[in-house]
């Protein structure tokens, strides 16, 4: 199995550096990461992927079996590890890449240098004492959006110029699949990612953890990047002056500070 | 005039907002819409607004695709008024320098309509998506020769019907023991015998046994709890595999993470098992066929088919290891009177008890079979003339012996054909050339007096 062409992985910067392996969240692809990645080409080896499902990934290669459970994800993490070989790695996830990260660290923690958990929850649906911040009628209601929605996942897959429209002097850029999601997955992954329960895999992380908490993040809440700090041993959480729950868009120089204060 | 005068009353809500989200101004249209006034909107996050499903699918995905194209058409998202209802309403946005712009369309009426469409469509979905499992789960099981073929198959196609991380198949014997015969399914290996596990409780009661949680695995299989926690399955649901009310075994799925074991879910569970146990019930009807067709109905021992191929395999194989093997064959003497004075059914179970004598005589391996009426043969590999005799002398006693419900003026003896065959004499022999060699040699026990044993080397 070629492991590179299943998750359209990218391998960037300077190859003598430590390498960064940034892992998007639900709802986008590697190009979520594109303004981050830029500030850690020339110190840093970058690693960018896509999950099975999004951007350029195989989905040849969707077997709903192995990904009806984030563990089926983690696992793909560790085999991009393995193929190029990687120690010593920073993950950096987003969402619920965060607790593909974790999965994947606890299963092999011997190629895991940190983790960086950006807008971690491990669970969204409330659970007696613990607020996730949602409700299991929630998540039918976004399913029953993605569903009203079919039209937007498939239209945005052409070829697009980015105009960086808040941001007019990055200029524009060619990117060949932005955010693209093939829908029926995109309705699976949205199960797996929002109905799934890893609050018991958080004590178990042995790797340095860096938690990025954003302000008013309703996906996932200050409560729960607490809990998740709590929760995994000797973690560091910071808060990020930036609102919403992609800060890698929406304050990507933040991100940047905050990891390369962590990292040193 | 500013442009929210001038558009007050625009047929659509428009509203500005930061790059962030926060709210810089509305229009009245906006207002009436939400129910909410200005004051209460401006301000606000323009997230706030929805509901919690489409906030979650604003956030998610509207919000990077926006930041990333600068633009986003046509989303479908519910907002919800300051009553407490819920407003469908498609959302344009554009981002640029001075922040975000969106005009809010109702939607309620399109929406009405496609929600209905969707409804149609994905109850379809899920009709055609269980079609298609059934169908293909129908044509490998028909093409399933054996029991494990069948268990395999079966295994497969609930994997495929329910996404499951693991699938299991074990059948139950008469025992009430269970025997995994396909799949992968770390915990159901195991043997705990002090508490009734899924698989055992779903037979007893005959209905499938789920376990929707850690927490009701705790409660409910506490002994199978650690065992479920270091598999990482979270959640199990266990189907019966019934013949009407006869339990054949279960189906069993496991999964990372709980699942909804609705009607659907145990519905298409419940087919899948109710097609196999349809097809098992056949291959193991044919088994038997088979097996009635090799052996003798009467006493259960090789028929004259199956013993002559025992023979010819023997003699194969004596030769080829230049060891010998000796060839009873058996006539019982008195037989005929038992039949005629006391009735076919004693003579039936006379035949049943000495079938059952001749193979308590020799060893496990030895092949004994009934040619027909009251004659038998017996075959003893590795044996050559010195202990054939010995053996021909225990198999005439073991017929000798009294027979309980047959009187003493009755007596049932075995005229009885020892041939051996023994390669290292240099000379060939067949399958019918050692048959009629023995049936002389029991020809001559009878003529010398009944209950004896002859014995001829080839």
């Amino acid at each position: 199995m070629d492991v590179a062409r299943r998750n359209n992985v990218r391998v960037l910067g300077n190859p003598e550096g430590r390498t960064l392996v940034f892992a998007h969240g639900f709802g986008c692809s590697q190009e979520v990461w594109r303004r981050v990645v830029r500030h850690f080409l020339d110190d840093y080896r970058v690693v960018l992927f896509d999950h099975v499902g999004a951007g350029q990934s195989d989905l040849d290669a969707y077997d709903r079996s192995k990904y009806d459970a984030l563990d089926g994800y983690a696992s793909d993490v560790l085999e991009i590890l393995a193929e190029l070989d990687l120690t010593d790695v920073v993950f950096v996830g987003h969402s619920v890449s965060s607790m593909i990260g974790v999965l994947a660290a606890n299963a092999d923690p011997s190629r895991f240098g940190a983790l960086v958990l950006v807008g971690p929850s491990p669970r969204y649906v409330n659970d007696g004492d613990y607020v996730g911040g949602f409700e299991r009628a929630d998540v039918t209601e976004l399913l029953d959006t993605l569903d009203a929605n079919y039209l937007g996942w498939s239209s945005v897959m052409a070829p697009v110029i980015m105009g960086n429209a808040d941001r007019p002097e990055l200029g524009a850029e060619l990117t060949e699949s932005f955010c693209r999601v093939e829908p029926s997955i995109a309705r699976h992954f949205a199960h797996v990612t929002f109905l799934s329960d890893n609050r018991g895999d958080l004590a178990r992380v042995s790797v340095p953890t860096l938690i990025l908490q954003c302000m008013d993040d309703v996906i996932a809440p200050s409560t729960v990047g607490a809990y998740v700090h709590a929760q995994i041993p000797g973690s560091t959480l910071v808060t990020l002056p930036v609102a919403g729950h992609i800060p890698s868009l929406s304050g990507p120089e933040h991100i940047v500070a905050a990891m390369r204060e962590y990292l040193g | 005039m500013t442009p929210f005068e001038l558009y007050a009353n625009a047929p659509c809500g428009l509203l500005t907002s930061t790059s962030d989200g926060t709210i810089t101004e509305v229009n009245a249209t906006l207002t009436a819409l939400t129910g909410l006034s200005r004051d209460q909107l401006v301000g606000a996050q323009f997230a706030a607004l929805l509901e919690p499903g489409s906030r979650m699918f604003y956030e998610t995905r509207h919000l990077p695709v926006l930041r990333l194209t600068g633009e986003v058409r046509e989303v479908a998202v519910t907002v919800r008024r300051a009553d407490g209802s819920g407003i469908p309403v498609l959302v344009n946005s554009t981002l640029d320098q001075s922040g975000i712009q969106t005009a809010v369309f109702d939607a309620t009426e399109r929406t009405a309509y496609e929600r209905s469409l969707l409804d149609a469509r994905r109850s379809s979905d899920v009709a055609a998506l269980r079609l298609g499992v059934l169908q293909r789960a129908s044509s490998a099981f028909a093409s399933s020769l054996t029991e494990d073929a069948l268990c395999d198959a079966l295994a497969a196609s609930a994997r495929e019907g329910f996404d499951a991380s693991y699938t299991a198949v074990a059948l139950v014997d008469g025992n009430g023991d269970f025997r995994i015969v396909a799949g992968d399914h770390p915990p159901m290996g195991l043997d705990i015998v002090d508490s009734e596990l899924p698989k055992a409780r779903a037979v007893r009661l005959r209905k499938p046994v789920t376990i929707a949680s850690p927490e009701e695995a705790e409660a409910e299989f506490p002994e199978l709890a650690g065992a479920l926690r270091d598999a990482r399955i979270r959640s199990v649901s266990v189907m019966p595999i019934l013949d009407g009310d006869r339990p054949l075994g279960v189906i069993a799925c496991s999964f990372l993470r709980e699942r909804d074991f609705d009607h659907d879910f145990l519905d298409l569970q419940a087919a899948l098992a109710r097609q196999a146990a349809e097809v098992l019930v056949r291959i193991r009807l044919q088994r038997q066929l088979e097996v009635l067709a090799l052996y003798d109905q009467l006493t259960g021992l090789l028929n004259r088919e199956l013993m002559r191929e025992g023979v010819s395999s023997a003699i194969g194989k004596a030769s080829a290891g230049a060891s010998p093997l000796s060839l009873f064959f058996i006539d019982l003497d008195g037989f005929k009177e038992i039949n005629d004075q006391l009735g076919h059914r004693v003579g039936d179970a006379v035949l049943q008890e000495i079938a059952g004598r001749l193979g308590a005589t020799v060893r496990t391996g030895d092949l004994v079979g009934r040619f027909g009426g009251d004659e038998f043969v017996v075959l003893c590999a590795d044996v050559g003339h010195e202990d054939a005799s010995a053996i021909g002398e225990s198999l005439r006693e073991a017929v000798r012996a009294p027979l309980d419900g047959v009187p003493a003026t009755l007596p049932v003896t075995a005229s009885i054909g020892v041939a051996v065959y023994d390669p290292a004499l240099g000379r060939e022999t067949t399958t019918d050339d050692l048959l009629s060699l023995a049936d002389d040699a029991m020809y001559a026990s009878k003529g010398a007096g009944k209950n004896r044993v002859t014995l001829v080397v080839r």
